[in-house]
């Protein structure tokens, strides 16, 4: 979404009692339902819904990037990077909104993210999980003056 | 020459040994980067750090109010809600934009510090007599650090940008810009409770 850092996925409208057991996607095979979203909307506001109103559930999903770095202790005495690995981590969030008891409309977005929840997918690159790979990787490198590469699991 | 052949491969497994010990993988870094760039949003950004408190039509009335919800002992949710109510005039298509503290990203875990309801596609509006206002929320996850006090809380997410964009009933779009400090922030009863503890 604009300045917000998050990617639309799936999004519902309509009256609650009719679409609350509507399956959004969140990514891939993963689903939620309209009611979980403006469950967890509601709670974050802390006003109760009136239950007969127009509701809207969205789901998002924002990408954190990590990554591995394969190092040589070079002839020059300091370390030096011959090799990168990255993968993304997923992450979902919710944005819904509904109308409370007040006739005021409330909206909210609900990051879940680390450190109080974790990612929902990981694109892993292929070494990612091999330390003993991208070092050897990283050494390859250094030894066959080759450039410093990179890979990506995304 | 058996001999020295053998002290030559010995050597050199040595070297080995040593030079797979130092090639060790170090660290584990961290990139954090997010899609989600869109010029206009960039550019009313920019006009929210650039502009002065007005409020020039004065039709309504605003709060910005601050509220902790706990998940389980160790984990809470940092909620912001801008509530615009009180209209004196129906308000159309209202929009609302929030930009939290740099220094927040202290406490929260956040990709961004906006907060927003750009991504509403149906448009709101808000009358004396149909919907009475909009409020436009955002829960954070809040980091577990040590400890912190309510002043310091207060100290790292104000001051805090806003600006409420609407149309008259005269078809006309006003955008009305306003700067909350920490005193003018409107604490949830949550919060006497999270500092109890």
């Amino acid at each position: 979404m604009p300045g917000l850092g998050m990617i639309r996925q799936d999004q519902r409208s309509g009256i609650y009692s009719l679409i609350k057991d509507v399956s959004l996607i969140v990514i891939g095979l993963k689903l939620t339902t309209v009611q979980n979203i403006i469950m967890s909307v509601a709670q974050a506001v802390g006003a109760s819904m009136a239950i007969d109103h127009l509701v809207t559930a969205q789901t998002f999903i924002s990408y954190r990037y990590v990554g591995k770095e394969g190092q040589v202790w070079t002839e020059s005495l300091v370390w030096q990077t011959w090799f990168d690995t990255r993968s993304r981590e997923v992450y979902k969030h919710y944005w819904g909104t509904y109308v409370c008891h007040n006739n005021f409309q409330r909206q909210a977005t609900v990051d879940f993210l680390p450190p109080l929840h974790s990612w929902i997918r990981f694109d892993a690159s292929p070494s990612y999980h091999n330390d003993s790979l991208i070092a050897h990787r990283a050494f390859d490198n250094w030894f066959h003056k080759r450039a410093w590469t990179v890979e990506y699991g995304y | 020459m058996v001999t020295s052949w053998r002290a030559i491969s010995f050597s050199l497994l040595i070297v080995t040994a040593v030079v797979l010990l130092v090639f060790a993988v170090r660290g584990e870094r961290s990139i954090t980067s997010y899609y989600g760039t869109h010029e206009t949003h960039v550019e009313d950004l920019r006009r929210l750090n650039t502009a002065d408190h007005k409020n020039p039509s004065g039709a309504y009335k605003v709060a910005l109010s601050v509220a902790i919800r706990r998940i389980d002992p160790k984990y809470s949710h940092l909620v912001f809600e801008l509530l615009v109510k009180n209209p004196e005039v129906l308000m159309g298509n209202v929009r609302v934009l929030y930009l939290i503290s740099e220094r927040a990203h202290e406490l929260l875990s956040a990709s961004s510090l906006v907060v927003s309801n750009a991504m509403a596609e149906m448009p709101t509006t808000i009358s004396p007599t149909g919907l009475l206002g909009i409020g436009v929320s955002r829960a954070f996850v809040l980091r577990p650090v040590i400890e912190f006090t309510r002043m310091q809380l207060l100290g790292v997410i104000a001051p805090i940008r806003a600006s409420v964009t609407w149309v008259t009933p005269a078809g006309e779009t006003v955008t009305d810009y306003y700067v909350f400090g920490a005193s003018d922030l409107e604490m949830d009863e949550s919060m006497d409770d999270y500092f109890a503890d």
